[in-house]
């Protein structure tokens, strides 16, 4: 037999902020003070700052018009073929929400550290699709989430969950904002900047501020962002080679690798050009650097349009189009470049294009609302 | 080499004597500090650590230090460096703690982490000698609680 480990407390954390939530659940009865631990708002924070294993949340829509979860873990030697399997195998997260599924009335309004914000017709719920634990918001909350785009994010000055909706198209409508923990939300008149939504699904959130891209008085595309603490509205350069002028097919903010990220589809002389750019230093309007373009060719009609997803440690780039997964890889080298795999084989699914990029998290729906009732 | 290469003696706690190259032994912050303070008499003692322990946490520093190796030779070192047996495993997690070495207890615990990940509560238990001080009812109403974890 081996001989057991003695080693400190603190090092235990260390170790243990390094699994994935199912074991950790696995090993709350272990013993009393694992369990505590565990339980702990301080490991799971901890837990939280550990959670490399980035991982990629599928929703696929069922034949029944039933909504799914299904998740494949993000690694450097993941391979479309390996995602597609995972979600085909369902493997992990079931439905957090129990018994409302219906697709048409599904919402998602915003992801953070782990948790979802989901809408099914009138109900609004926090979920953590992790732990499977997921809770029902108050009713009366309803109004706040009509007609807008949203997003979610982690104020760490206020140690809250903030709502944030942007009118979309109408620069007199004003943002509002919702705290999770006290559950008040108010409203910020003047910051003219509606959104033009594109292929977001939500807003994207990095280094405590929402940005996504506006139509400015001269019909060109300006980024802007709002700070999520101070609720200061804010504006960032963009590229004079990007394809500015509001015309595009569809177009769009994400986060690639810690970085700010815009996207086009749009046509330019017959051919449909998809563009996608990081800004390498945040805020350095130079900094803009063409990540990836995909033109005319039979991969991009079998494909587009695409929403990048993720970007590997090795460059590799993921995206998710409708029913399709696509890695690619814009090393000439690599055999996996234009690797296309469709999601499911089933012929009758719906078309989705919703999967997102999340952390495993320990946090509770129940750790971040205060004021239910 | 230059002439300003300045050499320590480690000694372990079984009494073997180890002379290093000062600026590979300060990738320990204990020996770092050390240094810095002044208090480096002729010979350091390491009460915590073994010399088998010690040899390997060496084999790791040279090879770090060694100049021109690529990312990918220190990928295939570390990982090779991690497949170890259980019980050297644990005298490293110990003497990488003792020495502050950061790099090489970041590694280790992540190793154990991938070990454990899919064992057991009983398991568990075994390896870290805890007793189990839930009664059975109380087990097996966290077990109910999160049955899917034991799916």
């Amino acid at each position: 037999m081996e001989t057991p480990m003695h080693i400190q407390e603190e090092i235990i954390m260390d170790i243990l902020s390094r699994l994935p939530v199912k074991s950790l659940f696995r090993f709350k009865c272990v013993s009393n003070s694992w369990k505590a631990l565990i339980c702990e708002p301080s490991f799971k924070k901890q837990h939280l700052n550990h959670a490399k294993n980035d991982k990629l949340l599928v929703l696929r829509i069922a034949k029944d018009s039933n909504v799914f979860f299904y998740c494949s873990s993000l690694l450097t030697t993941t391979t479309p073929h390996q995602i597609v399997r995972d979600v085909q195998e369902s493997v992990c997260v079931p439905q957090c929400v129990p018994g409302y599924y219906d697709i048409y009335n599904y919402h998602l309004y915003g992801s953070c550290n782990g948790l979802f914000l989901i809408g099914i017709k009138q109900k609004r719920f926090l979920c953590n699709p992790s732990t499977r634990e997921s809770i029902l918001l108050p009713s009366h909350w309803d109004k706040f989430f009509h007609g807008y785009i949203h997003g979610m994010g982690y104020d760490p000055t206020s140690d809250d969950y903030k709502v944030v909706h942007i009118p979309e198209e109408d620069e007199k409508a004003p943002t509002e904002i919702l705290s999770l923990k006290t559950g008040s939300w108010r409203k910020i008149y003047g910051g003219d900047c509606s959104l033009q939504s594109g292929n977001m699904e939500c807003l994207t959130l990095l280094r405590g501020s929402f940005h996504w891209l506006t139509y400015s008085v001269d019909s060109m595309f300006s980024l802007i962002s709002f700070n999520i603490s101070n609720e200061v509205f804010g504006g960032l350069p963009l590229s004079k080679e990007m394809p500015l002028l509001c015309d595009t097919i569809e177009q769009g903010v994400t986060v690639l690798g810690g970085m700010l990220s815009v996207n086009f589809l749009y046509e330019e002389e017959d051919a449909t050009i998809f563009d996608l750019w990081v800004m390498k230093e945040y805020g350095m309007e130079e900094s803009w650097t063409k990540l990836f373009t995909m033109r005319d060719s039979r991969d991009a009609y079998e494909v587009l349009p695409v929403v990048p997803k993720y970007i590997f440690a090795d460059g590799e780039l993921l995206f998710c189009s409708d029913r399709r997964i696509v890695l690619k890889t814009f090393k000439e080298s690599d055999k996996r470049s234009n690797l296309v795999v469709p999601l499911t084989t089933d012929e009758d699914t719906d078309t989705t294009r919703d999967g997102f990029v999340y952390t495993e998290t320990l946090i509770s729906p129940k750790d971040c609302v205060i004021a239910l009732n | 080499m230059s002439s300003s290469t300045k050499f320590l003696t480690l000694k372990t706690c079984d009494d073997k004597k180890f002379v290093l190259d000062e600026a590979i032994a300060v990738r320990s912050q204990t020996i770092k500090n050390m240094v810095e303070d002044d208090c480096v008499s002729n010979v350091i003692p390491l009460p915590n650590v073994n010399s088998k322990t010690m040899t390997k946490v060496i084999e790791y520093w040279k090879k770090h230090s060694e100049e021109g190796v690529s990312k990918d030779v220190l990928m295939d070192f570390d990982k090779a460096f991690v497949k170890v047996h259980h019980s050297i495993l644990h005298a490293l997690i110990l003497a990488a703690n003792f020495l502050n070495d950061k790099e090489i207890l970041d590694m280790m615990c992540q190793e154990v982490a991938d070990r454990i990940k899919g064992k057991t509560p009983e398991e568990i238990r075994k390896e870290f000698d805890i007793k189990n001080d839930f009664t059975p009812e109380e087990e097996e109403e966290i077990r109910k609680e999160n049955a899917w974890a034991f799916e």
